[in-house]
């Protein structure tokens, strides 16, 4: 046996074993031994590959799927043409300007479409490469070193595609930047290449619920949410990423303009990785966000099938600071400028009391649909609707001693617990985590480990307890050596750095696609591994992107907007397009599924059933609230 | 020369002589030797370290003790100004460059990643997303001349 096969097992081994441990800790009592659940399917591993902030029409808006397939996106809705241009029914994407100067409202009045929406900003995209302070590099050698999760080919995209702009100002990369008329546009041309940095939209939990305009008297047969994903924009020149309670500035601008509303072209020669993988394999054109918001609240959904609650760091309830409760109604003379929200602010809603800024608004509409849906909200419960850093950082003392921005830690149960409880293994691989553990605050530029992505750094169970630590949370670098070595958990969660995750901003698309392509190349490299191995590629939220998409209302905090989902393995061949419902939860229920585990709690979502729909209207769930486990996506039946 | 003239020419050289000498006392740089608490507002939180000052003339080295590792030390002061800068070594090398003001035993400012002053904060949605602020607080007696 080889060094690193001996490690790999050993790693393993471990996990089990600290599985055992944290079980007899946790009860308090011994506990027979769990022998490992063997997988109802031939899918022996699942690798699930979370990239951040693209919605599905942002990235597959004009993907034109293989004969006999059909696809629901920008294209085939005629939003838009395969060259770009606007196709015919180019007014679906229009968007519209509207007031609020009262309470919150989720879909505010005195709405008027944009002749022109506001020019796409630059925000906080780089302006110029830097070697202290990436990305882009300068130097190859020092970007390769910094950054080890790309197919090599991948490497130069580290050196390029910096703005040449300064920040916050019209992006005029972008041909007639002033004038794009009252929807969507392609990002890319000669001038603002498919490898460059570009803006990130605003995605907070109050401000996607405005974005995607949702009400019942919008409501239809095919669009039974009535969700309009009509005020991109307005929320992003409004309000944007919040005010942290501070009042508006003298002349507000977010820097974002209209960043929402930009699509890439696959047919045009865009994201050509992920083209050729859902020409292979099979993707999801009804795949969504779990929550409306941003990166941590949509990883903790993930992980938890719930939100998590704000409690005093021991298992009880608690109530946050002021300043960090959300009040998303507007400021006294404002358009829409939130009182207190922002990530330095409010961040936690208790959506149980009508009487809370902003709960009012998104609960009547829930309960007015028909059927109403529940809001899922416990009494005297404040929950994470937004980023704030986790209970712990990574050698499991309390993230509190460096920030006040905290959520305390939790006790509720996570997926992790369901799977040590049936003795399957189970790794988050967090690139960076490494180079984290010694720098928790952030320090250094190069330390780009996203810790809001981590599930299991907000739970008590996984973080006070050094074996499961080292167990269930490692570095990339270790699932590389477990892919050369056939030693991969059974579930294997995979969070690339900053770098390489995709955000715009701060990153690219190209980059998460060469971080996506390495980890499939090594699988497929390892004939036994790949025969029994699913990879699910998806991101964590549509980043406040513009969809066309149906949005289906599970309880108060989501869905939102539809987000890429590629399965690939030996069973989803074929360039196939489902569009059975599904969200982040629906790779639980998989899970679940195939390894004969039960919901996490009584009211965690993957309670939910699978859709039923209508041969005419798969889109739309006729059970709401229903999500998919997606079975359906694989064809266990021919291999 | 009449003697009225002549107490005006002397008045005149006094108050020119008393400029000059109060722009030198004010151009005269801070006294920033001795050890010091560095705190500044990184990507995740708030991080610290000791910062043991020499000082010749304007110019400032020293050490720098801390999580983070033993970056070079240098930096100089003018007036109350004072520029500080942590070049940090190692697999992943960075430079932190702090400026600020000195008073008394406390300093304070702003800070730049090696001059990029969007550095940590481009994904925008970090909790607590960074002012670049820092501030330092100097030991009581200990270091100084």
């Amino acid at each position: 046996m080889s060094l690193p096969t001996f490690l790999a097992q050993a790693r393993q081994h471990a996990a089990v074993g600290a599985s055992l441990f944290a079980i007899i800790a946790n009860l308090g009592a011994p506990v027979p031994a769990v022998a490992q659940r063997a997988a109802v399917t031939p899918i022996q591993h699942v690798i699930v590959i979370i990239g951040e902030n693209r919605t599905f029409d942002h990235v597959y808006g004009t993907f034109k799927p293989k004969s006999g397939q059909t696809v629901a996106n920008l294209l085939s809705k005629g939003i838009v043409n395969a060259d770009g241009t606007p196709g015919i029914n180019y007014e679906l994407s229009a968007q519209y300007n509207a007031v609020d100067s009262g309470l919150y409202e989720i879909s505010p009045g005195s709405k008027a479409a944009y002749w022109n929406i506001p020019a796409p900003e630059t925000a906080g995209a780089p302006t110029a490469a830097s070697d202290s302070d990436p990305a882009p590099f300068v130097t190859l050698s020092l970007a390769e070193l910094a950054e080890p999760g790309l197919f090599p080919s991948y490497n130069k995209y580290l050196l390029t595609g910096a703005t040449g702009l300064p920040h916050d100002v019209p992006d005029t990369r972008i041909p007639d930047v002033e004038t794009l008329g009252s929807g969507t546009f392609q990002l890319t041309s000669a001038t603002l290449p498919y490898d460059a940095y570009a803006a990130s939209p605003v995605h907070r939990f109050y401000q996607m619920w405005q974005q995607t305009d949702c009400s019942v008297d919008t409501a239809t047969s095919s669009n039974p949410s009535g969700c309009l994903n009509d005020l991109f924009p307005w929320v992003e020149v409004t309000i944007g990423a919040g005010s942290n309670g501070n009042p508006p500035p003298s002349r507000l601008n977010t820097g974002e303009g209209s960043t929402s509303m930009a699509f890439f072209n696959v047919t045009a020669g865009d994201a050509p990785y992920f083209k050729q993988l859902a020409q292979q394999y099979t993707i999801s054109d009804n795949f969504h966000q779990s929550v409306e918001g941003g990166t941590g609240a949509n990883h903790i959904m993930f992980g938890y099938a719930d939100a998590i609650a704000y409690s005093n760091g021991k298992g009880s309830l608690a109530t946050p600071p002021v300043n960090e409760i959300e009040n998303p109604n507007p400021q006294a003379g404002t358009n829409n400028y939130y009182d207190q929200d922002g990530y330095s602010g409010g961040s936690y809603s208790n959506c149980h009391d009508l009487s809370q800024p902003g709960v009012p608004a998104v609960v009547n509409y829930l309960q007015s649909l028909n059927p109403p849906i529940e809001p899922n909200c416990a009494p005297d419960t404040y929950y994470l609707l937004n980023n704030y850093n986790p209970g712990f950082v990574g050698d499991g003392s309390l993230d509190s001693q460096y920030t006040k921005f905290a959520i305390p830690p939790t006790a509720q149960k996570h997926i992790g617990d369901s799977l040590s409880a049936a003795g399957v293994s189970y790794t988050y691989f967090g690139e960076g985590w490494d180079l984290y553990t010694s720098d928790p605050t952030g320090a250094n530029p190069y330390d780009r480990y996203c810790n809001i992505c981590n599930p299991f750094q907000y739970a008590t169970d996984i973080m006070t307890n050094p074996a499961e630590r080292e167990a269930h949370i490692q570095d990339t670098r270790s699932l590389y050596e477990d892919l050369v070595d056939g030693n991969l958990p059974a579930v294997s969660i995979v969070k690339p750095s900053g770098f390489t995750d995709g955000h715009p901003s701060s990153s690219k698309l190209d980059l998460f696609e060469g971080f996506v392509k390495k980890i499939v190349t090594q699988l497929q490299a390892n004939p036994t591994l790949w025969a029994s191995t699913a990879v699910f590629v998806t991101f964590d939220e549509g980043g406040g992107y513009y969809d066309s998409g149906y949005i289906q209302p599970l309880d108060f905090f989501g869905d939102g907007t539809r987000i890429p989902l590629v399965v690939i393995s030996p069973f989803t061949t074929g360039g196939v397009v489902n569009h059975s419902y599904g969200d982040h939860v629906s790779i639980i229920k998989f899970i679940e599924r195939n390894w004969g585990l039960p919901p996490i709690t009584k009211r965690s979502r993957d309670n939910y059933p699978n859709p039923k729909a209508t041969a005419d209207n798969p889109y739309v769930p006729t059970n709401s609230p229903a999500i998919d486990d997606l079975f359906d996506l694989f064809n266990f039946g021919t291999k | 020369m009449k003697p009225s003239r002549i107490l005006y020419f002397f008045l005149w050289v006094l108050v020119v002589a008393s400029s000059i000498a109060a722009t030198a006392d004010e151009k005269a740089s801070a006294n920033v030797a001795g050890k010091w608490e560095l705190s500044w507002e990184a990507r995740l939180g708030t991080e610290h370290g000791t910062v043991r000052l020499e000082q010749i003339d304007s110019k400032l080295s020293g050490t720098y003790e801390g999580r983070l590792g033993s970056p070079k030390v240098s930096g100089n002061v003018a007036g109350q100004n004072v520029i500080l800068k942590l070049e940090f070594q190692g697999a992943h090398p960075f430079a932190l460059v702090f400026n600020g003001n000195v008073a008394g035993d406390r300093m304070q400012g702003k800070f730049d990643v090696q001059g990029v002053a969007a550095g940590y904060d481009s994904h925008g949605e970090n909790a607590h997303p960074t002012d670049y602020s820092w501030t330092a607080v100097r030991e009581p007696n200990r270091g100084r001349p």
